[in-house]
């Protein structure tokens, strides 16, 4: 095999022994990178609304009588036990929660069954849902946004699974929204994070997205959100 | 050593999150009309056979050293997060958070896990010039203009 830039025969044997050598210590930070990632969008979501003028407070679950810190990596769990973000301007109220379950914008009260997707983050009117149980899931009128996190790079289905997501969640954010005249509005629009690159299959479908003025966006390595 | 061995003794979802690197890689730098480009000037079919096989190569060295690129990214990337997601929460008065038994706060071990083992990652690399490469680059599409020289 020829070599144009390095030696690339060596260099696979030492990526080799350095799989074989690091596997424990790489298998204990992959067991935890994801949900840093969810953590770290959570975080620059709050940071995105104290940057716009917010003040945020951390509203904590009570526990032995204390607060605590709690963030939720599942699908599981009442919302009464994690922490949220609490946001208030000039008289306005809202909520960013993450692992929130939220109805669907079709979903009726009459239907037989609840049509409901868990949000990795929600951005939501100032409601109290300390009654809530694991399986309660907020009504859609009360949703301003969400984002939707993957510790990835993204290929176009990604990107198509997420403005299907859109579609079910806030539809109207698939309007021809995002003209010359649009300037940012005061609560994040919805989007998708991903941690790694845009793969070009995927920038293909952004640039779509794009021309058709979607008030959706999508965040990566290249182009962060903060 | 074939293209992917040197994954064999890899963690699982090392190998999930990297194996598309290698097709990303061809069809980005050997596109569908550099290869027509490259072959209509081969006259026999020895020549374009020999053509293909160095493209191949081409393409091959440029996803090792992407994946290591992307590799050490991704433990990057990892310490950045942690290290974002602490230092905001510090901001609102949260010392830290727990990720199962996981405690991370200001740059504990857990913070600087992904920094710690970019190094051990470095440190294997002896090739100055991949090195380089890995550290150097900021984008995908640098490395890959490297290789497109060699095209």
């Amino acid at each position: 095999m020829a070599d144009y830039l390095f030696d690339q025969s060596s260099v696979k044997i030492q990526l080799k022994d350095f799989f074989v050598n690091e596997k424990a210590t790489i298998n204990n930070f992959g067991s935890t990178v994801n949900q840093t990632f969810e953590a770290h969008v959570f975080a620059n979501v709050i940071k995105w609304y104290r940057d716009n003028g917010w003040t945020v407070n951390i509203i904590n679950p009570i526990k032995n009588g204390k607060q605590v810190f709690t963030l939720k990596f599942n699908t599981r769990g009442a919302p009464l036990n994690y922490s949220y973000a609490h946001c208030e301007k000039n008289g306005n109220f809202c909520q960013i929660r993450h692992g929130l379950r939220t109805h669907t914008a079709s979903y009726k009260g009459s239907n037989n069954k609840s049509a409901n997707i868990v949000c990795d983050i929600v951005i939501m009117n100032d409601i109290d849902i300390d009654y809530f149980s694991t399986d309660s899931a907020i009504p859609n009128d009360l949703l301003i946004a969400f984002g939707e996190v993957k510790h990835m790079s993204a290929y176009a289905e990604l990107i198509a699974s997420f403005i299907g997501l859109v579609h079910e969640l806030k539809p109207e954010k698939l309007k021809r929204t995002r003209s010359k005249k649009w300037t940012m509005k005061e609560n994040i629009s919805c989007f998708l994070y991903v941690s790694g690159i845009l793969y070009k299959t995927a920038e293909g479908l952004v640039e779509t997205i794009e021309k058709r003025k979607y008030d959706v966006d999508i965040y990566s390595f290249s182009n962060p959100m903060n | 050593m074939s293209s992917t061995d040197f994954l064999t003794g890899a963690p699982q979802f090392i190998t999930a999150r990297f194996n598309s690197v290698h097709k990303y890689v061809w069809q980005t730098l050997i596109t569908e009309q550099i290869i027509k480009e490259k072959l209509i000037k081969k006259k026999t079919k020895a020549e374009r056979r020999k053509e293909i096989a160095r493209l191949k190569s081409i393409s091959e060295e440029a996803s090792t050293l992407i994946f290591l690129f992307l590799l050490n990214k991704f433990f990057l990337e990892g310490a950045k997060a942690a290290k974002q997601a602490v230092d905001t929460f510090k901001d609102l008065k949260v010392e830290g958070f727990y990720i199962g038994g996981n405690y991370f706060s200001e740059r504990n071990d857990k913070v600087i896990q992904g920094d710690k083992i970019s190094q051990q990652l470095l440190n294997t690399i002896h090739d100055e010039k991949a090195r380089n490469l890995v550290t150097h680059s900021n984008y995908v599409y640098e490395i890959l203009n490297e290789y497109k020289k060699l095209i």
